[in-house]
């Protein structure tokens, strides 16, 4: 590739990556204790995630990232390949806390 | 090939499956193709039945190639009485989702069936299987049916199956705010076929599910609806890997 189209490459990728130390998912078709195993699944192969939280009660995912770079697309296809729709990606900080 | 290595052979994938064996998720009882199975996911199921004359085992296996396609294969064995037939038929289908609408509340699936029945012992002839598989969840509430239609050898004529289950969420009544609680569920399932040559016999299964996130236990009684035999008793466990 020539350095020209990898730097082109390198700033469409660059473009897509938002920043965030925590997203909140909401996914629809979540429907029992097993499927959420495969999203879990899918979600936690994610590089820039670290953590994987989900509630079948409001049918939400949270996720805690690495670094804070996180890419929509990305994160979409991980919860398509598990056979589910996500609907709304909220980007959350740290102060807006999950209750235990 | 010998039919004693042939018989031999098949037993040995049943029992791969059981040792690996288990699946997940709500689905009925007799029937896997309402399975949810994710990209790259797999499941196992193993069945032990106890019927009046005789006690089978029962391995499926499901595998994703996407969120839409998934290939099923089941197949099972007579563990008594002993004979000649042991080996059951194995059954190959692919399913491909062809509408599927995710709300809040639950899903609504449906799928196209096709594949083929694989003869395991040289008495069987290969037949060729088609047909549909639906899924509703909503709430506590999942309604799976599927259909099949069998192109089988004229000698044992062409057959339709189908299986139509309700599985109902017991507990938890409410899901927790966050993480993933164990479910029971109980399942009311009616399965049956019509063949060409013997006519329709149906069957009604009343089971519990136990569901925890990448394995279920499950079991059940079932009673011939047309036939006055005693009961028959089945436990199964499936694993989600």
């Amino acid at each position: 590739m020539k350095p020209l189209t990898l730097v082109a490459v390198l700033a469409i990728l660059g473009s897509q990556l938002t920043y965030a130390d925590r997203l909140e998912v909401q996914v629809h078709g979540l429907t029992c204790a097993f499927c959420v195993d495969s999203l879990e699944r899918k979600l936690k192969a994610i590089t820039w995630v670290r953590d994987v939280r989900v509630s079948m009660k409001d049918k939400t995912v949270l996720l805690e990232l690495t670094e804070g770079h996180w890419h929509e697309g990305v994160l979409r296809q991980a919860i398509l390949d598990s056979g589910f729709t996500p609907v709304k990606i909220e980007v959350r900080s740290h102060d807006q806390g999950i209750q235990e | 090939m010998t039919r004693e290595f042939k018989n031999s052979g098949y037993l040995g994938v049943a029992v791969l499956l059981l040792c690996v064996s288990a699946v997940t998720s709500a689905m009925g009882l007799r029937s896997l193709v309402a399975l949810p199975v994710e990209k790259d996911g797999g499941v196992v199921r193993s069945v032990w039945e106890h019927q009046t004359e005789a006690e089978f085992i029962r391995a499926a296996a499901a595998y994703g190639f996407t969120p839409e396609q998934a290939m099923f294969m089941e197949t099972s064995y007579r563990i008594s009485p002993e004979g000649d037939d042991q080996q059951g038929e194995l059954s190959v289908l692919y399913r491909h989702i062809v509408w599927q609408k995710d709300r809040f509340t639950g899903t609504d699936r449906a799928g196209l069936l096709g594949g083929a029945v694989v003869p395991t012992i040289s008495e069987h002839e290969w037949a060729y299987q088609a047909g549909g598989v639906y899924t509703h969840f909503r709430e506590r509430h999942e309604i799976d049916m599927d259909a099949l239609y069998l192109v089988r050898h004229e000698r044992f004529g062409n057959q339709l199956r189908y299986d139509l289950s309700w599985q109902y969420r017991l507990l938890p009544a409410e899901f927790p705010d966050w993480g993933i609680a164990s479910e029971w569920r109980s399942v009311l399932e009616l399965n049956g076929r019509r063949e060409e040559h013997q006519g329709s016999s149906h069957l009604i299964t009343l089971g519990l599910q136990w569901s925890h996130q990448t394995w279920v236990l499950e079991g059940g009684v079932s009673q011939q609806m047309n036939a006055s035999r005693n009961p028959q008793y089945l436990v199964g466990f499936r694993f989600h890997f």
